[in-house]
């Protein structure tokens, strides 16, 4: 039973995760950076995240408009560097402001709960 | 196989499941970044690297959303048109007169799931070129126990009319095609006419009007009445079937061949019937309760 809990409990915090990703890779785009590189950095800032769902990801937010890309070929072999578009910029704004909001909402409802 | 043999290998299964203009782009990223990731790996680490990374479809379908033939949300529709589709070909027993053999009716039914496919398929594409004109509308709601009088009474008729036809069918026909048909000829052979033949039938009709009479008077149905008039409706359509299928219910061959078929319509209208009332009574969903709705009050 113990177990059940706490595979459900992981399978929640993923859903839980998957919810925050593009706020996570907004956040830490404003410079350039590539795929691997940027994997790297969520990972060393406690937010690791699959390269099988990252990768996909930065094309699905640059085709949406809130990453811009180019190629680099810089001494080594040649890379995709993503950073914000000036939309990209935008919705991180507003989407870092409800984010604020929904987590002080959240804590104050979880205070009242255990009271 | 070289580490960069199944890197290689991975990026094409992937890229090949893309659209054509996203191919080489998405290859080529893909292709540096796991290169990157495998660094000094050996053929393991390759695959390791490549199985963590998901199946190509998946990764494929992460990269871009794939449009879907038959929407997930249509399946239930579609598996229930295909069900209903299979029930209306003909039978395959050769002993009704309106029968087809076995491999026409596995065409038909190919035909019939090949034609859904399209039409559900069409209706996907249509759902992502034009979202607007598939928004939820509102429909009536209707209070399904309520009787409706007018079909009630109507179908009191009919069934009274079947019984008549049933017990009497050399004057009843010869009347309703004003005297052109012999009555004499409409006479049922003394193997039908026996008790266990005819008779079950000439029941079913009589307690099946009492029922609907019943529940008219009463004004709506329940679980109780709604069961009984399922078992009613199989009763005959199973009684009608066998008469169908076991013939000799005229002497005259013409007259025989008529009845078989009138009575293999009418038993498979009913079975029919009964199949698609039992479906509804398996997924009823129980009727809100008045106060939940004081704007309807």
């Amino acid at each position: 039973m113990h177990k059940e809990h706490a595979v459900l409990a992981g399978k929640l915090e993923q859903e839980l995760r998957r919810g925050v990703l593009i706020l996570a890779v907004l956040s830490q785009l404003e410079g350039k950076q590539y795929g691997y590189s940027l994997r790297q950095l969520l990972a060393a800032q406690g937010m690791p995240i699959e390269e099988g769902t990252l990768y996909p990801l930065l094309r699905r937010m640059e085709e949406q408009g809130l990453l811009s890309s180019e190629w680099k070929i810089d001494d080594g072999p040649p890379r995709r560097y993503y950073m914000r578009s000036k939309q990209g910029n935008e919705v991180y704004r507003d989407l870092g402001a409800s984010w604020r909001a929904l987590v002080g909402t959240l804590d104050k409802m979880m205070k009242e709960t255990r009271r | 196989m070289k580490p960069a043999d199944v890197i290689e290998s991975y990026v094409r299964a992937v890229a090949a499941q893309l659209p054509v203009k996203q191919r080489a782009d998405v290859a080529a990223e893909l292709r540096a970044l796991l290169a990157e990731e495998l660094a000094d790996g050996d053929e393991a680490a390759a695959l390791a690297l490549v199985r963590r990374f998901g199946r190509p479809s998946d990764v494929a379908a992460r990269y871009h959303t794939p449009y879907a033939v038959i929407e997930p949300a249509d399946t239930r529709s579609f598996v229930l048109a295909a069900v209903i589709g299979a029930l209306l070909i003909p039978t395959t027993n050769q002993r009704l007169p309106f029968s087809v053999d076995s491999a026409t009716a596995q065409v038909w039914f190919l035909a019939w799931l090949g034609t859904l496919v399209i039409l559900f398929a069409l209706k996907s594409w249509a759902a992502r070129r034009w979202p607007d004109s598939f928004r939820w509308k509102p429909s009536p709601v209707r209070d399904d126990d309520r009787v409706k009088w007018i079909e009630q009474v109507a179908l009191i008729v009919v069934l009274a009319f079947y019984e008549v036809a049933y017990l009497l069918p050399g004057p009843v026909i010869s009347a309703l095609s004003g005297g052109r048909v012999d009555p004499g000829l409409l006479v049922y052979t003394q193997d039908f006419a026996n008790p266990l033949r005819m008779l079950w039938f000439a029941l079913f009709v009589p307690v099946l009007i009492a029922l609907e009479a019943m529940v008219t008077l009463q004004g709506r149905w329940s679980r109780l009445t709604r069961t009984i008039e399922i078992m009613l409706f199989m009763l005959a359509g199973t009684q009608l079937g066998w008469h169908a299928s076991y013939g000799d219910i005229f002497a005259n061959a013409e007259a025989d061949r008529g009845a078989r078929m009138a009575c293999q319509l009418l038993g498979a209208a009913l079975e029919f019937t009964a199949v698609y009332k039992i479906y509804r009574e398996w997924g009823r969903i129980p009727p809100a309760q008045k106060n939940l709705h004081p704007a309807r009050a």
